[in-house]
């Protein structure tokens, strides 16, 4: 787990902007996106981009994602990510 | 370009010596000045120092062995990924002899732009080749000033041809070097053919969502079992997992799995080794680890070296077709392909010395369907 304090609300803004940002890059116009969607199964991210989503977590929450983490029920959504990242960092009080 | 360092002189009446201590291996990074070695006689032992900063890319001798001065002790390289000399790139002890035979008609251009005989150069197998005179040319530095330009036929245009318009050099990265060579080797050694399938995507798509729902998985695995599909198809055909050595055909003792991973502008070939033993999901994780390297541009040498038979795709970007390169000392590389109207598409550039068409095509049918219990 980071020693750093990690502002919950800003992180999940974060994550659902860059689901959004890697979206538009593989060609979705105008994409949209609720929290409890499951990314894959919206069709906006292919695996390419969902890797590149994956790396960019844990590069941003300076965290460790083990590959057996891989898993819908971990980072399938936005509202599984910002839990999944929860868990790993110190969230700020 | 692979460099050999050699086996020193310990004294005037020593014309061979003993191999006392390895201190690296292939894979390892080395700075010049490095001690890589320890070797002995009967007077004296010495050390042997890396003469460049690089990378180890084989070790030519085993410890205790009596090797003769003189001998290629192990080849260093700029890169992790650079090939080695065939003869030397599977350990196996060929003979350096001077050729009878004429040299290869490439071997004769770089001979005359560096002014040497073919009498002069020792030839791993019985015709001289280029991979030989690149390999003498690097062992003898005086004769290196013309060796940037020694896979540039004479009818080609260099940076000093008039033919150039004016502009700047730059260096190639180690990736951009990397290709070149990769480029290079199937020009000058393999004799590549190419053929494709039109394939029906519906079973391996079902399969991949069967598979993904069943393992719960973040990414569809499709790919990476289309992949394994290949490295197991490559472990029952041994053919598909060799290459040419000295005129004989070398089996790779397993499956190492090339796969093709674009990140940014970058493309690497990156490796599970022994492919055919892993079950699907160790390989999916394996080939999952490579992938998320090679985008964080953190993959280990060893990540990217070894490669016996490799998988592209570039379904990702609709391509209807692509014809990839071989890369060095593999018989094979299957590209996929799935164009926007929904048609798959398996090609294969093979190494025609090692296969025929109809080999490649066998192994393309093979692939086309999902194994029944995945």
């Amino acid at each position: 787990m980071t020693t750093h304090a990690v502002d919950m609300a800003a992180a999940r803004d974060a994550i659902r902007a860059k689901v959004i940002d890697l979206a538009s890059r593989t060609g979705t116009k105008k994409p949209t996106l609720s929290d409890d969607d499951l990314i894959p199964e919206t069709g906006l991210l292919d695996s390419a981009a969902i890797m590149e989503l994956i790396v960019w977590i844990e590069t941003r929450f300076d965290i460790e994602i083990e590959q057996s983490d891989l898993t819908i029920e971990n980072l399938g959504s936005v509202n599984s990510i910002v839990q999944y990242v929860g868990a790993h960092v110190r969230p700020m009080a | 370009m692979p460099t050999p360092l050699h086996t020193p002189r310990v004294n005037n009446n020593d014309d061979t010596v003993r191999l006392v201590k390895l201190l690296v291996k292939a894979g390892d990074a080395v700075r010049a000045g490095q001690l890589v070695a320890e070797v002995e006689t009967d007077k004296a032992n010495f050390t042997v120092e890396s003469d460049r900063d690089g990378y180890v890319l084989a070790v030519e001798k085993a410890l205790n062995d009596t090797i003769d001065v003189g001998s290629v002790l192990l080849w260093l390289g700029a890169t992790a990924d650079e090939a080695v000399p065939a003869f030397a790139a599977v350990g196996a002890p060929v003979e350096s002899t001077t050729s009878t035979a004429p040299p290869t008609l490439k071997a004769a251009q770089l001979l005359a732009q560096h002014g040497l005989s073919a009498s002069e150069v020792p030839a791993s197998t019985g015709r001289l080749t280029v991979a030989d005179v690149e390999a003498y040319l690097a062992a003898h530095p005086g004769n290196l000033a013309n060796l940037q330009g020694s896979s540039i036929t004479p009818n080609e245009p260099n940076a000093s041809s008039p033919a150039i318009a004016a502009g700047s050099s730059e260096p190639l990265s180690p990736e951009e070097r990397g290709m070149l060579r990769t480029v290079l080797w199937q020009r000058d050694e393999a004799v590549p053919g190419y053929v494709e399938l039109a394939y029906d995507a519906k079973a391996w798509e079902q399969a991949s969502t069967d598979y993904q729902k069943r393992e719960r998985l973040l990414l569809s695995p499709l790919l990476a079992l289309m992949a394994h599909r290949l490295a197991r198809v490559a472990a029952q055909n041994r053919r598909l997992n060799s290459t040419i050595v000295a005129e004989r055909r070398h089996a790779y003792s397993s499956v190492n799995l090339g796969f093709t991973i674009q990140s940014d502008t970058t493309l690497y070939l990156a490796v599970v080794q022994n492919a055919a033993a892993l079950g699907c999901r160790e390989f999916i994780e394996r080939l999952g680890q490579l992938q998320r390297g090679a985008l964080a541009h953190a993959l280990r040498a060893a990540d990217l070296t070894g490669a016996t038979v490799s998988f592209s795709s570039m379904a990702r970007w609709n391509v209807s077709r692509h014809v990839p390169v071989l890369p060095p000392h593999t018989a094979i590389i299957v590209a996929h392909a799935m164009s926007r109207d929904g048609i798959g598409t398996l090609g294969a550039t093979y190494d025609h010395r090692v296969l025929t068409g109809y080999d490649a095509l066998a192994a393309l049918r093979a692939i086309s369907t999902p194994e029944e219990t995945i």
